[in-house]
C-alpha cells in the first residue's frame, strides 16, 4: 500500500540521515509522506497540476534545507508540511497576483480573518497523524476525536480501564498538538 | 502553583474534570490559556475534515522531477560553502560614487567594507533622507539602480524563494525570490504594504546563517509592495540566505537596528 507513514523511530532515523545528506533517506521520506503532502496541496489548491508542482518543490526544498532540520520524535512530518504551507502560500499569492486582486491578498493576510485554507491543511495533517499514533493509543484517540465518543464509551467499547483511556487521550492530544506546531517552524 | 503539565492541559481542553487549583491557575495564565487553545484547535480542525483522503502518492513523474532537480546540484556539495574572507558585521553601503546604491552594496559586498567610512556614511544619510522623502512624494523613478529591474518584464528563473513572516507571530507578510537573469541574481521582495514612521525607513538585509555577518541589500519604500535588488551571485553560497526587513531610524548608525519586521530563510 503506498505511502504508509513510518513509525516514529523510523521517522527520526530518516530525518537524521536526510540531514546528513543521504539521498536514500530523501527517497524514503517521499515514500512515506509524499501522499500526505500531495493530499494537503490538493485540498488547498484544488488543482492536480499545482498540487504535483508543490509536492515536487516541497521535497526539493526539504533536500536543500536539510541542514535546518531539527531532530526529535514529533518533528519530521510537521517540518515537511510546514514547507508545504510556504509553497502553497506562494501558489495562492501568485494566483491572486495573476488576477490583480490586491485587496484579496490583504484580506487573506489579515490575522483577524478566518483562514479556511490553513484550517484545511491543519485538519488533514491532524487526521493523518491520528492514524499514526501507534496502537492502542491511536484507536482510543480516533474514537474520542473523530467519533466523538466519551471516555466511558471508549472504555466499554475497548474493554479498557477508564484511567487508561483518559491517559491515552491526554497523551495523544498533547502529541498531536506538538506535531501540528512543528508545521509552523519550517523556514523555507 | 507552577504551570500544569501538557497532559493536564490536554485533559482540561478535552473536557475532563480537573482539580480546582488547575482551573484557577489557567484562568489567570496567558501561557496555559494559549496551550489549551492549541489543543482545542487540534480537536476543532480534525473535526472539520469531512472525508479522509487516500494519501496516495502523486503520479510517478513527480519523483522523477525531484531526482532531476537534486541531481542538477553540484556533487558533494553537502556542507554549505562559506567564504574564508569574513565580511563586516555592519551593513556595507557603496559610497564611492556619492549615490545611494543598494545595488552596489550587496553586489560589492567583499570590497565595500574597506571603502565605508563614517564620513561617507554621513553623506549617505543626507542623500538617504532625500531619497526617502522623494519616495514618499512619489518622485522616485529609477534612482535606485536596483529598481530598474522592475521596469522590465520579469523573465528570470527562480533560484530560491521563501515566505517572509513576522518574527513574533509568524504571520506571513510577503515573500522573497532570488531570480537569475543572464548570470545576474536579483532579490525580489513582495510584501503587503509595510509602513515606516516618518523618521524611519525600511531596509532589506541578507543575514548570514552564522548570524554574525550581514549585508544591506537596499531600501524598501514605505508602503512599497514590490522591489528588486541585484545581489552578488556568490552571497547565497557564502551563507547569506536569511532575508530580513528591518525598520531603521534615520540616525548615524549603519548597522542593523535590531528592529526586524519580517524574515525568511532562503533554501539554497
Amino acid at each position: 500500500m503506498p505511502n504508509r507513514a513510518a513509525p516514529e523511530s523510523a521517522a527520526t532515523d530518516i530525518a537524521e540521515r536526510l540531514r546528513d545528506g543521504s539521498r536514500e533517506a530523501l527517497a524514503e521520506a517521499y515514500t512515506h509522506w509524499a501522499g500526505l503532502v500531495y493530499a494537503i496541496a490538493l485540498k488547498a489548491l484544488q488543482d492536480h497540476h499545482d498540487a504535483e508542482d508543490v509536492t515536487q518543490q516541497v521535497f526539493v526544498s526539504a533536500w536543500r534545507s536539510r541542514e535546518t532540520l531539527r531532530i526529535g520524535p514529533d518533528v519530521f512530518p510537521g517540518w515537511l508540511v510546514g514547507i508545504a504551507r510556504h509553497r502553497i502560500s506562494d501558489v495562492l499569492l501568485g494566483r491572486r497576483r495573476a488576477v490583480r486582486d490586491v485587496t484579496a491578498v490583504a484580506a487573506r493576510l489579515d490575522p483577524s480573518e478566518a483562514h479556511p485554507v490553513e484550517e484545511a491543511v491543519d485538519g488533514l495533517f491532524v487526521v493523518h497523524e491520528l492514524h499514526h499514533l501507534g496502537e492502542p493509543r491511536g484507536t482510543v484517540v480516533r474514537l474520542f476525536v473523530l467519533e466523538d465518543c466519551t471516555h466511558e464509551e471508549i472504555a466499554r467499547q475497548l474493554d479498557m480501564p477508564l484511567g487508561t483511556v483518559k491517559s491515552h487521550v491526554r497523551r495523544g492530544l498533547s502529541r498531536l498538538r506538538h506535531r501540528l506546531e512543528e508545521t509552523n517552524y519550517a523556514s523555507s | 502553583m507552577p504551570h500544569p503539565d501538557d497532559e493536564m492541559l490536554a485533559a482540561l481542553a478535552s473536557g475532563e474534570p480537573v482539580p480546582a487549583e488547575v482551573t484557577d491557575h489557567v484562568s489567570d495564565c496567558p501561557t496555559c490559556a494559549a496551550d489549551i487553545a492549541a489543543v482545542r484547535h487540534v480537536l476543532a480542525v480534525a473535526r472539520t475534515v469531512e472525508s479522509v483522503p487516500s494519501w496516495d502518492a502523486p503520479p510517478d513523474g513527480v519523483w522523477g522531477a525531484i531526482v532531476a532537480e537534486v541531481d542538477a546540484e553540484p556533487a558533494g556539495d553537502v556542507a554549505p560553502h562559506r567564504s574564508s574572507a569574513p565580511l563586516r558585521t555592519v551593513a556595507q553601503r557603496d559610497t564611492s560614487d556619492g549615490h545611494i546604491s543598494p545595488a552596489g552594496t550587496a553586489a560589492d559586498a567583499g570590497t565595500a567594507a574597506e571603502r565605508r567610512s563614517p564620513h561617507g556614511w554621513m553623506k549617505n544619510k543626507r542623500l538617504l533622507r532625500w531619497t526617502v522623502g522623494a519616495a514618499a512624494a512619489g518622485l522616485l523613478v529609477g534612482i535606485l539602480g536596483g529598481r530598474l529591474v522592475d521596469q522590465q518584464p520579469q523573465t528570470g528563473v527562480t533560484v530560491s524563494s521563501v515566505a517572509l513572516d513576522t518574527l513574533d507571530t509568524q504571520q506571513r507578510v510577503g515573500s522573497a525570490q532570488v531570480l537569475r537573469m543572464d548570470n545576474r541574481l536579483n532579490l525580489k521582495i513582495e510584501t503587503t504594504p509595510l509602513e515606516a514612521p516618518h523618521d524611519e525607513y525600511l531596509e532589506v538585509w541578507l543575514i548570514n546563517t552564522d548570524k554574525k555577518r550581514m549585508v544591506s541589500v537596499g531600501i524598501l519604500g514605505s508602503g512599497e509592495q514590490a522591489a528588486s535588488f541585484p545581489i552578488q551571485p556568490d552571497l547565497l553560497e557564502q551563507g547569506y540566505t536569511i532575508v530580513d526587513i528591518s525598520r531603521e531610524p534615520l540616525d548615524d548608525k549603519p548597522a542593523h537596528s535590531g528592529d526586524s519586521l519580517a524574515r525568511g530563510k532562503l533554501p539554497v
